[in-house]
């Protein structure tokens, strides 16, 4: 007992050191305390930016794109719900929990309610196999429940799940996981995408889509870079990378100058100018190759 | 002193250094845990009506210190970014600017708001530059806080 009381002032004093340390940091302290995965690279000008994300469209956004430039709902296209058992590696779960994640954006953009459900549960499925807690929860199945019919508020309840999961993953130091199950969304968004179009008579503003994602690409890819050796991942950059080689020879149109400019009557910002890209036909079956075979590669891991 | 008091005296210092490193130990989680939830708490709330891109970008960062985002924005959608805080840092600064490096929107020149909507004519990419002014407090403890970047769509109507 008196041993353990003369430890006392050595606790006090390390409690107090750990909580003036967790809400102030000295001037003198260094090192990497990314939540994110982010990294430190010179930008234009000189100047070092000492935490540099890459951010990758949600294929919610890539499915509305898509269902607006007139694409029709085909199941076919989407991942086997019954493939959700064979996922055993955390990187086929984390890619394929991106997959299901946008095959779940995708039916719940057409409406296929009865759909949603089964991809909620494979996400969810796969979400619990990875540890995630929370995220896709009794709760969520409830909501989505709730709502169903209200294509807004569903959409809100997938991204909160979506957000929750990669919260998660940051916040217990599994940014390699999170860039997984980005990456896994965002070609799906892209397979899903480029089969729509092949099925669809006027095509051509879903390939304007497929155009578009030239810049996200990339951004895809630097984002992966910092997981490289990671399992399986620099096998998943090089079907990337495959894919950028096509992008590359996408025409790109320069445009006007940016400009920046706000309607008085409605308040709307919009940035005109900048430059535009168009694919030909031989590019969007190029790049519609290449995305088959890496989702074939991600569904049968 | 006797062996026996020696032998005590070297078991307690050694107990109290075992504990001090148990405690530092937990130092690197609680730094993390400075930004656990607040993202949530703090940032989603101001997306609304927004869609959420599903995707967490946070750090914790001090006085001077900058990151950037590279984000790509599709015409035909309203867009809002959101650059967030812990108070402890102040107003937390931003720019959105293209990929040439023009900057589009200061929020310094904005009343310091935290975010900015927006929609593209084009499909492009921006970059979002964000910075933690300088500490004007007067003693050397310098603050440290958790910076969070989030960006929403919706449908253009």
């Amino acid at each position: 007992m008196k041993n353990f009381r003369s430890l006392l002032p050595v606790a006090y004093f390390s409690l107090s050191a750990i909580f003036f340390f967790a809400a102030c940091g000295s001037s003198e302290d260094v090192g990497d305390d990314n939540d994110s995965g982010g990294n430190s690279i010179t930008t234009d000008g000189g100047k070092t930016a000492q935490n540099v994300f890459y951010s990758i469209p949600s294929p919610i956004e890539l499915a509305t794109l898509v269902q607006k430039a007139g694409a029709t709902y085909d199941t076919k296209v989407l991942n086997d719900p019954m493939n959700v058992s064979k996922y055993s590696t955390s990187l086929a779960q984390a890619l394929n929990l991106g997959v299901y994640g946008a095959d779940l954006s995708v039916t719940t953009i057409f409406d296929q309610t009865q759909e949603s459900v089964i991809y909620l549960k494979c996400s969810r499925r796969l979400a619990d196999e990875l540890g995630i807690t929370g995220a896709f929860s009794d709760n969520t199945v409830q909501r989505m429940d709730n709502n169903k019919g209200n294509r807004d508020s569903l959409l809100n309840i997938i991204s909160d799940s979506y957000f929750s999961t990669d919260e998660y993953l940051k916040e217990n130091q599994r940014p390699g996981i999170s860039a997984l199950v980005l990456a896994g969304g965002w070609i799906e968004a892209l397979y899903v995408g480029t089969q729509l179009a092949k099925s669809s008579k006027n095509n051509a503003g879903i390939i304007q889509r497929i155009a578009d994602l030239k810049g996200s690409l990339e951004n895809l890819v630097s984002l992966l870079e910092l997981y490289k050796n990671q399992e399986g991942v620099n096998e998943l950059l090089g079907h990337l990378k495959g894919l950028m080689e096509v992008y590359k020879d996408v025409q790109v149109n320069a445009g006007d100058k940016t400009s920046v400019q706000t309607d008085e009557k409605t308040n709307v910002t919009t940035i005109g100018g900048g430059s535009t890209v168009s694919m030909t036909q031989k590019q969007f079956e190029e790049v519609s190759l290449r995305a088959e075979k890496v989702r074939k590669w991600i569904v049968t891991l | 002193m006797d062996c026996n008091a020696l032998k005590q005296k070297k078991m307690k210092r050694s107990l109290q250094c075992s504990f001090l490193l148990i405690l530092l130990s937990f130092l690197p989680g609680m730094m993390h845990a400075q930004c656990k939830g607040f993202v949530k708490k703090s940032g989603l709330p101001k997306l609304t009506p927004f869609i959420s891109n599903g995707q967490v970008q946070s750090s914790q960062m001090r006085p001077g210190d900058n990151a950037e985002i590279v984000l790509s924005f599709f015409s035909g959608q309203d867009y809002r970014i959101v650059v967030t805080g812990q108070p402890i840092l102040g107003n937390v600064r931003f720019k959105v600017k293209d990929m040439q490096g023009n900057v589009l929107f200061n929020n310094s020149e904005s009343d310091d708001v935290d975010f900015f909507d927006f929609r593209v004519a084009n499909s492009q990419q921006l970059k979002v530059e964000v910075l933690v002014p300088a500490y004007s407090g007067d003693n050397n403890i310098v603050p440290n806080g958790c910076v969070a970047v989030i960006v929403g769509f919706k449908t253009e109507k």
